[in-house]
């Protein structure tokens, strides 16, 4: 084997790659030539001082890059990363949430707004029930007859109601015709086409109640019956005395809305009436509105007790046998003095 | 030549680490990346003699993995596959952007020796990263002034001990050509480290 095949075999040779034949011919050439064997010496140190070369170690961020690159969250932050990141994409979700809450917030449910009692049809309902008398046992078997099977959220229509109504006999007329109640909540505030199926009569009053009034007065308590605001007797003699009802200490705004939401009150529910809707004048201004609803057989005394708050004006009150209740809108308006 | 059997720990543990990848496990592509990171990238460092570079081409070799792994048949040893990805991702950068070269210049010191490429950048200091004597410097240096074909048999070969089987797997040179090439490559490394080793 001449020098140049020999050196061409070198590094093999010292790798350990050559077969069994060349191997010995390489080692039987280098045992007496001095120019291989120092070729060889180079390739030994020359190997050795390459295979010593430090490795270079990828960059401190080289995950962090990859996993950007491959839009992908490293998986041993799992419950953060899930919650919080990736913030580019999860940071434009979140705050599309908070806006979505904030505007149903604002404009659906509206905490910030003063709430006013509703009044319902079912409220309605309930209330003409508990006025008008029970139907006799035998109305009942026939309206629970043709009862409908279905429930309905605002009616209870009984079986043939014109049909009673119309046939019904003169000596019968003092007992309470079968209320109809319409499916429809509006039907049963319209006014009525025919006078006899008129049961509920609707009206507005409007009261005026200068600074002096006894609306803007404490409240005095009322006599067991109820049927009064208070004890006329006590009035007229506090009046025959010259004494004005309402000669006290001046009173803020906000005591006096509150005096006319008592003396209201007292008074609707002294002649067994509900107060159906409530409006305050919570802006400073001097309007308030109550919507009532009272039985036929308290309008009278109701009326009279209002007169003393104030001066009232009102169309003519609607009458008639068959009106059962009245709801009635009271408009309290400050007067002038 | 065929490819390399899975008998050793490391090449079961890679192929475990692969099912639990291919079954959605992203854990498990973060181990092998953590795994087989430095050596590509010391691969691709060697090879392309830029350090942006290489990690820009060794993220790009993660990349194929992570999309591409279901066309790993496992005939090969993970690391070879992936030197294989390397080394073609290096070829492309090379041919197609002209690689810059960034190297430590230090012409004083080169202008003894004509051979070495001094072709400097000031933008890094790889000196200051791996290198800790200027005999490792110089061998850098001359392995880079070699043509890219050469330099990777020097880098495959003399560098990191692989087998020819392992050369030809991974860049597709029969191996005649592998030793030719290396034999070649030899004497004109004889010649461009002669200060070194005189």
């Amino acid at each position: 084997m001449k020098c140049a095949e020999v050196q061409k075999y070198l590094p093999d040779y010292l790798s350990g790659e050559l077969d069994e034949k060349k191997l010995k011919a390489v080692e039987k050439h280098l045992q007496s030539c001095a120019e291989c064997a120092e070729e060889l010496n180079f390739y030994r140190a020359y190997t050795q001082e390459l295979r010593a070369a430090r490795p270079v170690k990828a960059p401190a961020d080289f995950m962090e890059k990859l996993n950007r690159k491959l839009e992908r969250r490293p998986s041993r932050k799992s419950l953060i990363e899930l919650l919080f990141l990736p913030l580019r994409s999860k940071l434009t979700l979140e705050a599309a949430g908070v806006l979505a809450v904030a505007f149903v917030v604002f404009f659906f449910w509206k905490p910030y707004e003063h709430k006013e009692p509703v009044y319902m049809p079912e409220n309605e309902i309930q209330a003409m029930k508990d006025v008008q008398p029970q139907p006799a046992e035998e109305e009942k078997a026939v309206n629970k007859k043709a009862a409908p099977s279905r429930t309905r959220r605002v009616a209870v229509k009984r079986a043939r109601p014109a049909d009673r109504i119309t046939a019904a006999p003169e000596s019968k007329k003092e007992s309470a015709p079968a209320p109809v109640l319409s499916e429809s909540a509006d039907l049963a505030y319209a006014p009525a086409k025919s006078k006899k199926t008129v049961f509920k009569a609707i009206m507005t009053l409007y009261l005026e109640a200068d600074r002096d009034s006894p609306l803007f007065q404490p409240v005095q308590e009322r006599s067991a019956s109820g049927a009064s605001a208070r004890d006329e007797k006590q009035l007229a003699e506090q009046e025959s005395a010259g004494s004005p009802v309402s000669k006290s200490a001046p009173v803020n705004r906000e005591e006096r809305r509150w005096r006319v939401d008592e003396h209201m009150a007292s008074l609707v529910i002294g002649h067994h009436g509900t107060i159906v809707r409530r409006k305050l004048d919570l802006s400073g201004g001097s309007v308030h509105s109550y919507t009532v609803e009272l039985p036929a057989g308290s309008l009278d005394g109701f009326l009279k007790d209002l007169k003393r708050l104030g001066p009232i004006k009102s169309a003519a009150v609607p009458k008639g046998d068959s009106i059962r209740t009245y709801v009635i809108t009271i408009i309290i308006q400050r007067g002038k003095s | 030549m065929s490819g390399i059997p899975l008998q050793n720990q490391a090449a079961e543990e890679d192929r475990k680490l692969l099912d639990s990848f291919s079954r959605g496990n992203e854990k498990a592509f973060d181990d092998l990346v953590k795994k087989y990171r430095d050596l590509i990238f010391n691969l691709c460092y060697r090879y392309l003699g830029d350090y942006d570079e290489a990690d820009e081409c060794a993220q790009e070799v993660f990349i194929k993995m992570y999309h591409g792994i279901a066309g790993f048949r496992m005939e090969s040893a993970l690391s070879t596959w992936l030197y294989r990805v390397a080394v073609n991702a290096c070829k492309n950068r090379i041919s197609a952007k002209k690689t810059r070269r960034k190297y430590v210049a230090e012409p004083a010191r080169d202008s003894g020796n004509p051979g070495l490429d001094t072709r400097g950048d000031s933008s890094f200091d790889p000196a200051g990263v791996f290198e800790n004597n200027e005999r490792q410097m110089l061998i850098r240096k001359a392995i880079e002034t070699l043509p890219p074909a050469e330099r990777l048999m020097i880098i495959l070969k003399d560098m990191e001990g692989r087998t020819y089987g392992e050369i030809e797997e991974i860049t597709g040179i029969k191996e005649g050509t592998v030793k030719s090439t290396l034999a070649r490559t030899r004497k004109k490394m004889r010649i461009l480290l002669k200060d070194i080793f005189p």
